[in-house]
């Protein structure tokens, strides 16, 4: 070899400060990405915290998670005193004290009290809509992956459900608006006079009426469900074709029908994949607004749902507080000020809290089954 | 762990590497063991024996510079990879790392080294399209040509046919025996008939250490030493 | 002439529910069985017929007044050209100057309108339906949304549509550099230990609901960008200092926020998976790092990065909650000609039709008067 020499490196390699920028430079983008990321969980925590955690047992406090949501009353009394009630209290107040004058009296909706009747209906929601889901979604997964031929028909489903994974939730919401709100179905004696279509049921005077359901929770979960739809079709699908080919075969060798082998020897295994989807789809619906806005939501409710029912079916048909719905409330439909501020970020801190914890667990559990699933 | 190679500014037919007591290891595993020999410029040696006793090496002395070193030794790989652009990109990538911009230098160079590597006449035409349109053959013969286009003074070759068919593996040894008048070439084959065909000098290595080198007529004839003899007959392999 | 047109209107409508509610007394009535039932039913009935008022009367008297109309558009269009021909070309005062510059360019908009007045008020007929050609071309060209409106509603999107590509512009603008070069990053120059801990980090920002992005967004981070734009050492960029809190800037810089981690996972992918092979060929070649990342392993990526890049597009136009928040209410075509500035507030389709819905009467129709 000629002039081994030159091999020597003296000095910096060529190229170094050009090298040096950009790796500074691309970990200086991706470093301020992670920055602005936990500056925004920071400032949650910091003022949402205090909301939800008190330094005595039981360290949280359940006032706050266990109180129906009131609008809060501030005013001074005679001596100079600022009070923050909510309005039950208040109005305890206002007897009590019947002769004491009141000063500066200001209100403030949906920012006193806790938040019950959000958690519990974004709950209703989510159990309702897991219901539906869940259920049309594993069996058509099985029809695709077990019962199905395939063909250009099947792949075009297929396709479809695809497409209707990558769809904003806010069209959803306008499909639940326009269909379960609008236009479905109800037996009634009583068709309203928006009724699109009424067909006559031959018992008594009862009819078929395409009028809806109206807002309500049935109408909610059937909306959550069609979005969340998708990903439960394509993850069980996926988590029944990784059984192995030879369960099947060994089961129907020993005279099983079709669907014995798929109840006893496919779906069992496929529950772990099933469950972990499921609790990607909870995650979405618990986070979700868009389609909850005008099929079920309500922004003031007194009663939490199961209160003050005619009847128990009368919970389906009935509007529910949420916690998405609420933040939306609390943030676009009040005025900033220091008395909204405990409501304000103790919501979002309780709903960040459940939405993180859930997304954590289905992180967590993924990366464990992908590690497990090897037969 | 490793000790200085040392390198010889030679005059031309003489010695082009000095390896003096070679050692060299993977972290903790001794991968070769004092390693003595002198491979000589503007020749073929091939570096025969069974597969993972120790063929390919690595330089790590800290003061080398290697991407100096690395373009100043070409290297063709087992597999042919052309890089995911024209056949004109590939060749001339090296000589744009080094800072060469002029649209005429490079295009002379790029000729010179297609035509070093027998490519010329079939891919002159179509210089701008996919390297991957090329046959198996062929893309081995571009991976060849870019490797020579910074006239690099070595090339060291990893069992370049091992992926070809027998037609294309003829091409590239006749392409060899071209390339040597200018270059020295180090082939790592466990191909015997390769380097009874190709190689003026072959060394037998096994487990690690030098067994036998001398040259291939010799070796494959009248070996010394009668490991090298049993790999020769196929007593193992 | 408004009043009693309006009046008008307003009587028509009634007139209609009324039938509308004897048509279903009626039928309740031919179902009912208890005969004290059906007769109140149908005395109900009865009570609910109502004169339709005629409307001949008061067209008849709407069209008598008709070129008087005619007369009064062309004088103030003759008086508004003389006007317009006599105004300075500039003033020496700033905001006269303004103002004078507004109208120059307002002007030639409003002689075209005052000009089609006459023809328009010819052509105008009260019982001739609106083509459904006309009503689709209005929906897709017109620049107008207004819902809920004193007099009539105007359905047109292109104010809407605007406003979303605007707002994904700016949001991709800033999440393509970050969510690309973070990948760049993260697959090629980083260590183990750094790829192991920002990777699921970055992931885990997927997973922060809409709803709490505007909710910072409104109560944290439009004040804090508007703070920051009146710094001094800000000046230069176009349009700080920013007055609106609300507006297109900060709902773009949010949704590039929500965009960065879908961009950086699948671009990260995509690096991941072009083969080995590529980068040894270039290491063997004696290219250094950078060399052979910029050079070799991205341009063999690309496709996928640009796949990355339109998921990221699709993420960012469907974005709902956050535009409702934060983007502002206004729904108008922003003034493009202010330059880079233009970041006027406005809603996108997607959160402007939350806004609508809940405000529509179901039973409102604009086709039918």
């Amino acid at each position: 070899m000629l002039n081994p020499e030159t091999l020597i490196r003296k000095g910096l390699p060529k190229g170094h400060l050009k090298d040096r920028l950009v790796r500074v430079l691309l970990g200086a983008t991706t470093y301020f990405i992670v920055i602005i990321a936990a500056l925004l969980f920071a400032k949650i925590i910091k003022d949402g915290a205090p909301v939800l955690f008190s330094t005595k047992a039981p360290y949280v406090d359940l006032g706050f998670l266990l109180d129906k949501n009131q609008t809060l009353h501030v005013f001074d009394d005679a001596q100079g005193v600022r009070h923050q009630l909510p309005a039950s209290a208040y109005s305890d107040y206002v007897k009590q004290h019947e002769d004491a004058p009141i000063y500066n009296p200001q209100t403030f909706s949906y920012s006193g009290g806790g938040i019950v009747g959000p958690i519990v209906g974004t709950a209703l929601l989510t159990i309702g809509s897991m219901i539906l889901a869940l259920f049309f979604g594993v069996c058509a997964a099985i029809y695709l992956s077990e019962y199905a031929k395939q063909s250009p028909f099947i792949h075009a489903v297929r396709l479809a459900i695809l497409n209707l994974a990558g769809i904003p939730s806010i069209v959803f919401g306008l499909f639940g608006f326009a269909v379960f709100v609008l236009a479905v179905p109800v037996i009634t004696s009583t068709p309203s006079d928006r009724s699109l279509l009424t067909l006559p049921l031959f018992i008594s005077n009862y009819v078929i009426s395409f009028q809806g359901w109206n807002s309500s929770l049935i109408a909610g979960c059937a909306t959550l469900a069609c979005m969340i739809l998708p990903v439960i079709i394509t993850a069980s699908e996926e988590s029944l074709r990784a059984v192995p080919q030879g369960f099947r075969d060994a089961s129907l060798a020993m005279g099983a029908t079709r669907w014995q082998t798929i109840r006893k020897c496919v779906l069992p295994f496929s529950l772990p994949g099933i469950l972990t989807s499921s609790l990607l789809a909870i995650t979405r619906v618990a986070g979700e607004t868009a389609p909850i806005m005008f099929t079920a939501a309500v922004a003031a409710k007194d009663d939490l749902p199961w209160e003050s029912l005619a009847h128990p079916f009368d919970l389906l048909a009935s509007q529910v507080q949420a916690l998405p719905y609420h933040i939306y409330t609390l943030a676009a439909r009040i005025p900033a000020s220091e008395y909204t501020r405990r409501a304000q970020y103790g919501s979002v801190f309780v709903f960040l809290l459940l939405v993180m914890t859930l997304s954590l667990g289905s992180m967590i559990l993924r990366a464990r089954l992908r590690a497990k699933l090897k037969w | 762990m490793v000790t200085d190679p040392t390198y010889n500014a030679a005059a031309p037919m003489a010695t082009a590497i000095h390896v003096r007591d070679l050692c060299f290891a993977y972290h903790t595993k001794p991968a070769l063991h004092d390693v003595t020999l002198d491979i000589p410029a503007r020749q073929i040696t091939a570096f025969i024996g069974p597969s993972g006793c120790g063929k390919s090496t690595l330089l790590r002395r800290p003061d080398i510079d290697l991407q100096e070193l690395r373009r100043r030794v070409g290297m063709v790989f087992q597999k042919y990879n052309p890089f995911k652009k024209s056949i004109y990109e590939n060749v001339v990538f090296s000589l744009r790392l080094g800072g060469m911009r002029k649209r005429a230098a490079l295009d002379e160079l790029a000729e010179a080294a297609l035509r070093s590597a027998a490519l010329w006449d079939e891919v002159k035409d179509r210089l701008h399209t996919s390297a991957l349109g090329l046959s198996g053959g062929q893309q081995q013969r571009l991976c060849i040509a870019r490797a020579i286009a910074n006239q690099p003074d070595i090339l060291l070759m990893d069992e370049p046919c091992a992926a070809l068919d027998p037609t294309a593996t003829l091409k590239i040894e006749e392409l060899l025996h071209q390339l040597k008048q200018h270059y020295t070439i180090i082939i790592v084959t466990h191909n015997m008939a390769q380097a009874t065909r190709c190689a003026d000098l072959t060394a037998f290595m096994y487990l690690g250490k030098l067994i036998e080198s001398g040259p291939t007529m010799h070796i494959f004839t009248t070996p010394n030493n009668p490991q090298t003899l049993a790999y020769i007959s196929g007593s193992f392999g | 002439m408004t009043a009693a047109v309006t009046t008008t209107k307003e009587a028509v409508q009634n007139a209609d529910l009324l039938e509308k509610d004897r048509n279903s007394l009626l039928a309740a009535a031919a179902h009912a069985k208890d005969l004290t039932e059906r007769q109140k039913l149908l005395a109900d009935a009865h009570a609910s017929l109502a004169e339709k008022p005629g409307i001949d009367g008061p067209m008849q008297t709407l069209m008598l007044r008709q070129p008087d109309c005619i007369a009064t558009h062309t004088t103030l269009h003759q008086a508004c050209a003389g006007i317009l021909a006599k105004l300075p070309p500039s003033l020496s005062q700033s905001e006269a100057n303004r103002l004078l510059h507004a109208a120059n360019k307002a002007a030639p908009l409003f002689l075209d309108a005052l000009g089609q007045a006459p023809l328009q008020i010819l052509q105008w007929r009260h019982d001739q339906p609106v083509p459904l050609a006309d009503a689709i071309r209005s929906f897709l060209t017109g620049k107008d949304w207004v819902t809920g409106g004193a007099w009539q509603d105007f359905y047109g999107i292109l104010p809407l549509l605007i406003g979303s590509l605007m707002i994904s512009l700016v949001a991709l603008c800033l999440a393509i550099p970050a969510g690309v070069g973070a990948a760049i990053y993260i697959n090629q120059f980083a260590s183990p230990t750094e790829q192991a801990v920002v990777k699921p980090v970055i992931e885990f920002i997927q997973a922060i609901p809409s709803v709490v992005l505007g909710f910072i967004g409104i109560l944290v981070f439009g004040t804090v960008l508007r703070d920051l734009s009146q710094l001094d050492s800000l000046s230069w960029v176009p349009g700080f200092p920013i007055e609106e809190r609300l507006n297109i800037f900060t709902a773009g810089c949010l949704l590039a926020l929500m965009s960065i981690p879908t961009i950086f996972s699948l671009a990260e992918d995509a690096l991941n998976n072009v083969p080995s092979a590529y980068a040894e060929a270039s290491d063997a070649l004696g290219a250094s790092r950078i060399q052979t990342s910029f050079r070799v392993i991205i341009p063999a990526a690309f496709s996928g990065i640009l796949a990355a890049v339109l998921l990221g597009l699709g993420r960012v136009i469907g974005e709902t909650m956050v535009v409702l928040l934060v983007a502002g209410k206004r729904i108008k075509i922003p003034d493009f000609s202010a330059g880079l500035g233009c970041w006027a507030s406005m809603p996108p389709p997607t959160s402007s039709s939350a806004g609508p819905i809940t405000n529509i009467p179901p039973r409102c129709s604009i086709l039918k008067h």
